[in-house]
């Protein structure tokens, strides 16, 4: 008796469970869909960036500017964009894996790492390893507006500029295409190693044959550089937690149809399991009246 | 001798008629001579009903092939009389007490009646004291009680003889008592191996071997009903008599309990009772009562007694096992879900208990380690569904250690098993229980969160399963 009550339970407790993984899954699609038209639209934007940056950087006539610079300091700055919200598989876990590694190398190379973080699941991973994050940025959205990325890309460009950062980077979860996203790191500043990580993607189509030379510029390059740089930064910073979006609504909705599914084949083993119980317990019943009768008569 | 005529044969029940006023009494064995064929002379038969009219209903101590009508029979005057004493040790009785090892016949000062009264109220003794197995699972959540009644509880082919087998091999090769095995209704084989690994297995260092400490009594699942509803009385008296006599502890093993009732039900509707629940006899809690009241420890000296008892389709709320329970000092729960795992013994942690885990007795430290440990493996076992559902990435950082870590223990309650070595190739071991205690706290404190979980499979102390570790990552190395 108490056993079919207990199959009941959990049987219920799984049909919960599949009614909330079947929502999540129908809006993470949603919002993956409207995500993945957008991403197309502004990735042409953000490489046309990266094209004109490597063109600068690649310029016969050197540039010199801060933000092109390396630098030799003892503080790096991460910024690690995961997920406010569980339940999409081991995005968060592989996001933390690979903030797990820069701190690894920062404590090999004796620097300093400052973590920054939109709100987000990180937080619980961090605090279970006893790690306090430098800055947790609290009104940030999933995907954060124009104003808010550019106010990020400035804090960290003055802080590199007065020379307290040495290297500025974004870890998140890339999204190559619907078969394939990966934990990444993208650095940020210097702007010249955000240039050459780019140089080595192979989504956009690189001008090998153009030269910044046949470029004619104004207001002239050395007045334009900073302006352009800080735009391919903010430019960066924000394709990062677009891709970041993209992914964990990928990823949301992958682990939901799976534990949908999942909950789908318990309820039904669980049904089974109640019915042969059921089946079971009438059976004894019957056999109990009809022995009985037997004796009696 | 009352003389009497066989009137009728029902299967393993037979009426005779007497002259009224010299019917026997009932519980009386009744014995009828005749060839029965195979060189049996001899039907004995024990008076259960009387049906007026000088009629009386018994069953039938053994086959009733060759039995007929009219044949004549004897009133013995008397229960069944089993010889007791020292001259039983080293030898293998059927429920009769007639030696079937073929070591010629047994010569003994005195004989006693299996029917009797359990011992009174105020003689029984009130010791609590724990009884170590060096099994870890055990030993830390369902102790063993010295003097006291443990079950194990399991469906089919959860490893409860193997259990037993391992019980007597660590035990009663320790034991400087006297220990008695009573085989009711398993297979013969077992009884066979049981009987062949006792001449050869010696007690501690001396070259002393297991059997001469111990006596065999079977009534396996050849025999007929009688012979299985018996045969544990049977055994009972001899070790009554062993306790009684003041040599200290005896052990009784008896597997299985369970046949006992099902002996019991199978004759039970041909005697003319009504069924109860599930088709069990409805004496069942008497019948059960009575055998289990007299494995008792008194002043004189004290009975330990381990008992297997098998749980029909794995629900231990099925009468026969239910009644049971409640005699027990010790329950340990075999869970067939932890025998597909590949976890011997397949002891389920939450289901076993014993009345001894008490701060009180087994120390404070041994009792929190094991609340410890329950509360991992119960925390684990309310999250299976949500893993099963959602995956393991979804728990929190907390729960997904408490996961890890329950998963450890539950393969650290693996153990090799001495009698089990032919078959696993692995030696027995033997765990102290301070030993136990420390490896489990540190395992549930995270000492050894960075071990494989194959380390903890089949492995004694903790050290071992550190030691296992290493050679599994050499030879990872080496691939």
């Amino acid at each position: 008796m108490a056993a079919i009550r207990q199959i009941l339970q959990r049987k219920k407790a799984a049909n919960n469970i599949c009614r909330i993984t079947k929502t999540m899954e129908m809006i993470s699609t949603a919002k993956f869909k409207s995500y993945n038209r957008l991403w197309q639209s502004v990735s042409e934007y953000h490489n046309a960036l990266a094209r004109a940056g490597y063109l600068m950087a690649t310029g016969e006539a050197a540039l010199t500017h801060p933000l092109l610079a390396e630098r030799i300091g003892e503080r790096r700055a991460v910024l690690a964009v995961g997920s406010t919200r569980g339940l999409c598989g081991s995005y968060n876990s592989e996001v933390f894996k690979l903030l797990a590694v820069h701190l690894k190398m920062a404590e090999a190379a004796g620097k300093q790492l400052d973590i920054y973080l939109p709100e987000s699941r990180l937080q619980n991973s961090l605090s279970h390893y006893g790690i306090t994050p430098k800055k947790v940025y609290t009104s940030l959205d999933e995907m954060p507006t124009h104003l808010q990325i550019e106010e990020i890309a400035d804090d960290f460009i003055e802080q590199y500029i007065k020379g307290d950062l040495e290297q500025f980077s974004m870890v998140y979860m890339h999204y190559h295409s619907a078969s394939s996203q990966q934990a990444q790191s993208l650095t940020i500043l210097p702007l010249t190693d955000l240039i050459a990580e780019l140089a080595t993607r192979s989504t956009p189509i690189w001008p090998w044959n153009l030269s910044f030379d046949d470029f004619h510029f104004s207001p002239p390059i050395y007045k334009s550089v900073e302006a352009l740089a800080k735009m391919i930064a903010s430019a960066w910073i924000s394709a990062c937690f677009m891709d970041a979006a993209l992914s964990e609504h990928f990823a949301r909705m992958v682990a939901m149809r799976n534990a949908t599914e999942n909950a789908d084949q318990m309820i039904k083993d669980l049904t089974m399991e109640y019915n042969r119980a059921r089946q079971t317990q009438i059976t004894g019943e019957l056999l109990d009246i009809i022995g009985g009768t037997g004796a009696l008569a | 001798m009352n003389k009497g005529k066989i009137i009728q044969v029902i299967g393993s029940v037979f009426d005779a008629k007497f002259e009224p006023e010299q019917i026997p009494a009932v519980y009386n064995a009744v014995m009828i001579p005749g060839d029965f064929g195979k060189g049996r002379t001899k039907l004995y038969g024990e008076v259960q009903q009387h049906l007026g009219g000088g009629r009386v209903r018994a069953i039938s101590l053994g086959s009733t092939m060759g039995l007929k009508r009219g044949m004549e029979i004897l009133d013995t005057g008397s229960p069944l009389m089993v010889p007791v004493g020292k001259e039983t040790l080293g030898r293998v009785f059927n429920l009769l007490g007639e030696p079937i090892d073929q070591r010629g016949p047994i010569q003994v000062t005195m004989t006693k009646p299996i029917h009797r009264d359990p011992p009174k109220l105020i003689d029984l003794s009130a010791k609590t004291e724990m009884f170590e197995t060096g099994i870890k699972v055990i030993d830390l959540l369902c102790p063993f009680v010295r003097g006291g009644k443990t079950g194990l509880f399991g469906g089919a082919g959860v490893g409860k003889t193997v259990i037993i087998q391992e019980l007597i091999a660590r035990i009663a090769t320790k034991h400087g008592g006297y220990s008695v095995f009573a085989g009711v209704g398993e297979r013969t084989r077992e009884g066979n191996d049981l009987w062949l690994e006792m001449q050869h297995t010696k007690i501690g260092s001396s070259e002393d071997t297991v059997l001469n400490h111990t006596c065999l009594v079977f009534g396996q699942m050849n025999e007929p009903p009688g012979a299985r509803l018996r045969v544990a009385l049977t055994a009972m008296t001899m070790t009554e008599y062993f306790c009684e006599s003041g040599v200290g502890d005896t052990l009784l093993f008896i597997d299985n309990i369970f046949r006992f009732s099902q002996a019991g039900s199978e004759v039970s509707a041909l005697l003319g009772r009504i069924p109860s629940a599930v088709g069990y006899q409805p004496t069942l809690a008497t019948e059960m009562g009575q055998l289990q009241e007299r494995i008792a420890s008194t002043k004189t000296g004290s009975i330990t007694s381990v008992q297997a008892i098998y749980v029909p389709a794995d629900d231990l709320t099925d009468p026969a096992p239910a009644t049971a329970f409640t005699h027990l000092d010790s329950f340990v729960v075999l869970n067939r879900a932890i025998t597909q795992k590949g976890i011997y013994p397949a002891v389920d942690p939450l289901e076993s208990t014993s009345r001894l885990l008490d701060p009180n007795v087994v120390g404070k430290e041994h009792y929190e380690t094991a609340q410890m440990v329950l509360e991992f493996l119960q925390r684990y076992n309310d999250l299976k569904d949500i893993i099963a559902i959602l995956g393991v990435d979804e728990l929190s950082k907390q729960d997904q250690t408490i996961v890890a870590r329950a998963r450890k223990l539950e393969r650290f309650f693996s153990q090799p098993f001495f009698v089990s070595r032919q078959f696993t190739g692995l030696e027995g071991k033997y765990v102290e229980r301070a030993s136990t205690i420390q490896s489990c706290k540190q395992i549930c404190e995270g000492k050894w969160d960075k071990l494989p979980e194959e380390a903890f499979m089949y492995v004694g102390s903790i050290e071992d399963a550190e030691q296992k570790a290493a050679t599994l990552s050499a030879s990872a190395r080496e691939k």
